[in-house]
């Protein structure tokens, strides 16, 4: 599974996990989402010069 | 947990492709040395037609004398980068002393106007004299390929030693992914990077991290 790391409502991190162990024991799944996505506790949100890179 | 349930073990050589802990096991010796490599995750390439390649994942690796090895060591695998995404880091948390630890840094994402990805960045952050290292060796990820946005040139990923190396930018391919000896190789266009690290081709994710420890002689 790939879980993201949170801090202060921010993706830090993303890795990789065969088990939820240890600090990553509670980290939310991350989908597509990559660093620096925001998180709301329910959902990812990309950055915004993100936003306007996948734009058409 | 035991370790043999989250790392493959090949005898005296320990592979995680996952993240999940390390427990020495009772008949090392501890006058024995254990090496410990790690690659980051590689950046994923930009999803434009003009995107740049990922930059690979960064490199280190260290020796240390298992009587100083005090408890388990947490093992963090960098994910590779989604497309328009940076690579994960990798982390080696020591659980004695003063917590020290080991980082490498994910590759960076291609831009999508042709820039790219820089490679990511390798660091030692322990406190002195909590981690008696006999040896450290680092290496920084090679970065994507490059092309000016609206060229139509294509430009091949940077080629690394240890480190990964950089993915493809290029608008039909043409060229290559960039090549490294130990870590992972960087994708041509719309090919992911390989594990340790590779940096996605334009339009491709990055290769994921991975830590490797060994029992040396």
């Amino acid at each position: 599974m790939i879980l993201a790391q949170i801090e202060n409502g921010v993706v830090v991190n993303i890795i990789i996990a065969d088990t939820r162990f240890g600090i990553w024991s509670d980290w939310p799944e991350a989908g597509n989402a990559g660093i620096g996505w925001s998180f709301d506790g329910q959902k990812f949100t990309p950055p915004a010069d993100l936003e306007t890179m996948v734009s058409p | 947990m035991s370790v043999l349930s989250i790392a493959q073990s090949l005898g005296g050589r320990w592979v995680f492709s996952a993240s999940g802990t390390f427990i020495m096991p009772g008949n090392i010796k501890k006058n024995q040395l254990i090496r410990i490599s790690g690659w980051s995750g590689g950046g994923g390439g930009g999803s434009d037609k003009d995107g740049g390649g990922g930059g690979g994942g960064s490199y280190f690796s260290t020796d240390l004398l298992c009587q100083y090895v005090d408890g388990p060591i947490q093992i963090i695998i960098g994910a590779g980068g989604p497309i328009n995404g940076d690579g994960g880091n990798t982390e080696c948390r020591f659980s004695w002393g003063l917590y020290p630890k080991l980082v490498v840094y994910g590759g960076k994402r291609g831009s999508n106007d042709g820039v790219g990805g820089a490679g990511g960045l390798f660091s030692k952050n322990y406190a002195a004299g909590a981690l008696l290292l006999s040896r450290f060796v680092g290496e920084n990820g090679a970065a994507g390929g490059t092309s000016p946005s609206g060229s139509l040139i294509s430009s091949p990923g940077n080629d690394a030693i240890c480190a990964a190396a950089g993915g493809e930018s290029s608008q039909n391919g043409g060229t290559r992914g960039g090549l490294s000896v130990m870590g992972g190789q960087g994708g041509i266009t719309g090919q992911p990077g390989s594990a340790r690290g590779g940096g996605g081709g334009r339009n491709a994710v990055g290769g994921r991290g991975e830590v490797v420890i060994e029992v040396l002689a």
